[in-house]
């Protein structure tokens, strides 16, 4: 019961100076003017103003969920560590998973508010522009909502990730810019799964890389699978298991990173 | 009675560089520091003072040996239920307001939300940081922290306070009130274990002490038997009629300290005290001063850091226990 109580204190802590932080308020305010700003960019195409709009405000979501997750990250474990202000946590008696997971609940909380800020402000650009479009296409909002579900997904995927870099490196650079290797390669590996299955790439590589390529496609996370932009832009139907198996995909991924990234935590020592 | 805290060989080293070169914080450390006593810790810089805190506190993790605190293993997060830490260099959330800090720390030590507002009452007031209760830390100048960090740990009200330097980055008056406090808390009957530079601080404050030397324990005694050995000698004054003339009395072998006007000072062994205060009263002289000749901290710990053997007797155990 402690161990909850625990977790949830340094989650609302960990909360609240992400909020207070003049960085993650930038990224808020920038994102606040990008989304409303939709209406400008929309116009610049004249037979789609309603798919562009709905790809440039989610696009814009991700990216700032993303980028915030990211800044959040270096600051979860690694600057705290270094600059020591996690001592203070850490040497009251409670176990470091516990410390680990409050932070990840930290994050997954300011990743909810960012995300439900952020939608806010792409839903009221998005229905601003359907009021100037004369015969606007009707809009899947279920598919809307699912994408920024799945953005919210990739945030605590490469959170997670983040927390598992910083629980074994010694400075914070390193988590850093491993967590941006994770999403670039994230993005990619459906792209190489999909050359991997074409005919093309027999050919092309031996068998034993095509194996290495493959088994790397197994160990990096596949973010292509929580992407439904393309579903909320053109109003595609999508499958209930199809999104099933994405949610499930990246809880489990994430589950796993966590676990990973508590194991580790326990051996680390302190500066 | 129970240990505060018990070490058993405990040790700690690190590979650095390429070549993976072992470099030993702490080695073989076997300490006992009892409930209820202050307990100072000396070393110079790098000696494995804040090593052994660290451990100790769960932060860092032992490469050899045990440690436990109340009886209860210090890998076991529950050893640190009845302790309270203040670090070298105290640093907190400062985005928090000392009070958001209070609530944090006291949830995670299973206080009541009750009784965390009251305790951060009386330690913000303690501490002399009342009017700060509501600003960010971020602000708080370097003393200003230290007292907040004495403050939150105090907040569980421990039973064991570990202290890593307490008195640096205080002015004067900082340290003046950190020293009450300890005195305060040991009127209490807490057991106060820290670490210091300022060896005069461990002479008025402690009970018993530690001298650590590059990661050696080379004392852990009672300050008495530190300063005062046993078998040490005394220093006598005595008071003499003018006429009377060292190099013709009995005295004339005895180790002459100083001399002014009818005033002499010998340096003489503890069996001798008797004989020689009959002696001075027999040449018609009296006894003005007679003291054990005492070493100070300082000097200990200077010698023990050249790797001198201290010519302690048995009052130099290796462990204590």
């Amino acid at each position: 019961m402690h161990a909850f109580a625990a977790i949830w204190a340094i989650g609302i802590a960990t909360m609240k100076g992400g909020l207070r932080d003049r960085l993650i308020q930038s990224l808020l305010l920038a994102g606040f003017f990008f989304l409303f700003s939709t209406m400008v960019f929309s116009s610049f195409s004249m037979r789609q103003p309603m798919e562009v709009a709905i790809n440039y405000s989610l696009a814009t979501v991700q990216i700032l969920a993303v980028l915030i997750t990211l800044f959040l990250g270096l600051n979860l474990l690694s600057r705290e560590i270094e600059s020591r202000a996690g001592h203070g946590v850490l040497t009251q008696p409670l176990s470091r998973s516990a410390y680990v997971l409050g932070k990840f609940f930290g994050l997954m909380l300011l990743c909810c508010i960012v995300v439900a800020f952020l939608a806010l402000c792409a839903v009221i650009g998005v229905l601003l522009v359907r009021a100037g479009t004369p015969n606007a296409p009707l809009i899947l909002w279920e598919n809307f909502g699912l994408s920024l579900m799945g953005i919210l997904l990739i945030s605590l995927l490469l959170g997670a990730a983040s927390l598992l870099f910083c629980a074994v490196a010694t400075s914070a650079i390193l988590p850093f810019l491993a967590t941006i290797a994770i999403w670039v390669i994230g993005n990619s590996t459906q792209t190489v799964k999909n050359y991997l299955d074409a005919n093309i790439a027999d050919q092309a590589m031996t068998p034993q890389l095509k194996a290495i390529i493959t088994g790397a496609y197994y160990v990096f996370p596949n973010l292509s699978l929580l992407d439904f932009k393309v579903y909320a832009i053109y109003g595609l139907p999508l499958a209930a298991a199809q999104v099933g198996f994405a949610l499930t995909y990246g809880l489990a991924y994430t589950i796993v990173l966590l676990t990973l990234a508590t194991r580790l935590f326990q051996t680390r020592d302190m500066l | 009675m129970t240990s505060a805290i018990k070490t058993s060989n405990l040790g700690k080293w690190y590979k650095k560089g390429v070549r993976g070169q072992k470099i030993e914080a702490l080695v073989d450390l076997n300490l006992e520091v009892r409930e209820g006593e202050v307990f100072g810790f000396i070393g110079g810089n790098g000696a494995g003072k804040s090593t052994t805190i660290k451990i100790l506190m769960g932060l860092n993790r032992p490469t050899a040996g045990q440690a436990f605190i109340f009886d209860t293993r210090i890998d076991d997060p529950a050893a640190r239920d009845r302790v309270g830490y203040l670090s070298e260099h105290p640093q907190f959330y400062d985005f928090l307001t000392p009070l958001e800090l209070f609530r944090l720390m006291g949830t995670l030590r299973r206080m009541e939300g009750k009784r965390i507002h009251q305790r951060a009452d009386e330690l913000l007031h303690l501490v002399a940081l009342a009017d700060a209760s509501n600003r960010r830390i971020k602000g708080f100048s370097k003393g200003m922290v230290q007292r907040l960090g004495i403050a939150v740990a105090l907040l569980g009200d421990p039973e064991l306070l570990i202290l890593d330097e307490p008195m640096s980055g205080l002015d004067p008056l900082g340290r003046h009130l950190v020293a009450n406090i300890i005195r305060e808390l040991q009127q209490q009957g807490k057991t106060i274990f820290f670490s210091t530079h300022i060896i005069p601080d461990i002479e008025t404050l402690c009970d018993r002490v530690g001298i650590l030397v590059r990661g050696h324990q080379k004392y852990a005694g009672s300050i008495h038997e530190a300063l005062y050995p046993q078998g040490s000698r005394f220093e006598i004054t005595v008071r003499m009629p003018e006429q009377w003339k060292v190099e013709q009395s009995s005295f004339a072998r005895k180790p002459l300290l100083w001399q002014k006007n009818v005033l002499y000072r010998f340096e003489i062994e503890e069996t001798e005290i008797a004989a020689t205060v009959q002696a001075v009263m027999d040449q018609g002289g009296s006894v003005a001063t007679l003291e054990p000749k005492r070493r100070s901290l300082e000097e200990l710990f200077l010698q023990l850091s050249e790797d001198s053997v201290p010519n302690l007797g048995d009052a130099v155990p290796t462990t204590v226990s």
